[in-house]
């Protein structure tokens, strides 16, 4: 009888975790916990960054199968809406319903903003391609640059899968790094006189203007890339549930809990990917260093652009605002208003900024549709 | 090799398509812009000119002190801000005041100070 117990609690040890697990999985578990610290304590990201990690967490578990590549668990169906391309378009129609995009409208050119401010993109693609990744991987890891993640899954899960871990990790990583990354850029690529350019005030939207510009860019967008179509029509689906002013409450569902509920779906199945032999290879720390290269190339390009405009318009442009162009919205109109007040406290830039910085949102959906249609 | 000339190749193709339709968003949208700001400007007019003779019929009405220039500024907007409230029912109408004259109170000396009674009441 003992012997039979004894040989019970043998066959449950040798078949649990401590038992069966390697390395590799404590490693990143250790990392999981690490992202999980970065998203609490220091606020990285948390809305997205807390469940990837904890999916990171759940995939690396021995012997649990819940990773998002384990048939017929919980998480393996969660991550069906990213695999299909469900998750990032309804995340986006969040963001069209908290999106003005005022600024905008009142100062269409700083839609040129938002296009320079892709250049990130397009540079580390060239850069993936120069250390050995293959096209579909390296528009992958250049669409980091684009500082959206609906964006960076959406083309991922199509050109990339087995990368989606790594590249949603590097990507909001980054983003909540944007106040770090971006004003030793803007410094060195601009002159104390050109910071301290005060713009003239933007011009009022009527709501007749606010509603049809969801209508036309959705039109204008789609036939001209139609693989950008999920996500710019839906962007914009959510801003004319905003501006319609008819449908308050559908406008408050997408802004609250659809959002929510797809963050959470979305999270935990990205991290679940996060497998440890896919992860633990010299490949991710490639794609962490080509993610800093696409974000400060992003920068520079919106930037050197705003210079341009400086020049073209006599200074009535500050060219700090063409950092924003990057589509990590508000945090890189902020950064433009935070350094621009810095050169001078009196000047206000954040709603300028917030023109390029929402049109960058429109310029990344554009960039992933350039880049789906050429190397899908 | 092959795969640098793509990436080559992606980079200017890229940043052109970009350029390319954000540059057509922005036509789109001045042309929207204009085609708006003109339906509002046509729409505006016909209240605007009932606006105008019904200004006239209110100036009359309406007491006006003798003032020195400094205090006009404040005048024009009180003036402004009361026919804003009795007139406009859309958010979108907006009046400036581009002139205003006192016109010769016409009234009887006895209906100014029943009015000036009520005021103080």
């Amino acid at each position: 009888m003992f012997s039979e117990f004894f040989n019970t609690i043998s066959d449950l040890i040798a078949s649990s975790g401590f038992a069966r697990g390697n390395w590799q999985q404590y490693l990143m578990i250790a990392i999981a916990c690490v992202l999980i610290y970065l998203a609490v304590a220091k606020k990285y990201e948390p809305l997205l960054l807390l469940p990837i990690s904890f999916g990171m967490l759940l995939a690396n578990l021995p012997f649990a199968n819940l990773s998002s590549y384990d048939q017929g668990g919980l998480v393996y169906y969660l991550y069906q809406g990213v695999k299909m391309g469900i998750y990032p378009p309804l995340i986006f129609l969040g963001i069209g319903a908290m999106t003005d995009f005022g600024p905008l409208i009142a100062n269409p050119k700083s839609l040129l903003l938002g296009a320079a401010a892709q250049l990130g993109i397009f540079t580390t693609f060239l850069g993936a391609i120069f250390m050995g990744y293959a096209p579909n991987q390296a528009g992958s890891i250049g669409i980091i640059g684009g500082a959206d993640g609906p964006t960076a899954i959406f083309v991922t899960s199509k050109l990339a899968p087995e990368m989606l871990g790594p590249i949603a990790i590097a990507a909001y990583s980054y983003m909540a790094l944007v106040p770090i990354i971006q004003p030793p850029i803007m410094k060195l690529l601009t002159t104390k006189k050109e910071r301290m350019v005060v713009m003239e005030q933007l011009r009022p939207v009527s709501k007749l203007e606010k509603i049809v510009f969801p209508i036309l860019v959705t039109l204008v967008v789609s036939f001209l890339l139609p693989d950008a179509a999920p996500l710019v029509g839906m962007l914009m689906l959510g801003n004319l549930f905003r501006e319609s002013g008819v449908v308050e409450r559908i406008s408050k569902t997408a802004q609250n809990e659809l959002i929510n509920i797809i963050t959470i779906f979305l999270g935990i199945s990205v991290g679940a990917t996060a497998k440890a032999e896919t992860f633990l290879a010299p490949k991710t720390l490639g794609i962490i260093v080509l993610g800093l290269i696409a974000f400060s190339f992003g920068t520079a390009g919106g930037v050197i652009f705003g210079k341009i405009m400086y020049w073209a318009t006599g200074g009535k442009v500050n060219p700090l605002i063409g950092s924003a162009g990057v589509s990590a919205v508000p945090m890189a109109a902020r950064v433009s208003q935070k350094v621009g007040q810095e050169a001078n406290p009196g000047n206000f830039l954040l709603m300028h900024a917030m023109g390029p910085n929402v049109a960058g949102v429109i310029g990344s959906a554009v960039a992933a549709g350039v880049l789906l249609s050429v190397l899908k | 090799m092959n795969n640098l000339s793509l990436a080559v190749n992606l980079i200017f193709v890229g940043i052109v398509v970009v350029f390319l339709a954000l540059a057509a968003l922005i036509l789109v949208i001045f042309i929207a812009t204009r085609l708006l700001s003109i339906k509002k400007a046509s729409s505006q007019a016909a209240p605007a000119s009932e606006l105008a003779s019904s200004l006239e019929i209110d100036e009359d009405e309406i007491e006006t002190p003798a003032t020195d220039a400094p205090d006009d500024h404040e005048l024009v907007a009180v003036i402004t801000a009361a026919i804003n409230a009795l007139y406009t029912t859309g958010a979108d109408i907006k009046l400036r005041v581009k002139s205003f004259r006192r016109i010769p109170s016409n009234s009887p000396i006895w209906n100014m100070e029943g009015r000036k009674e009520r005021l103080i009441r």
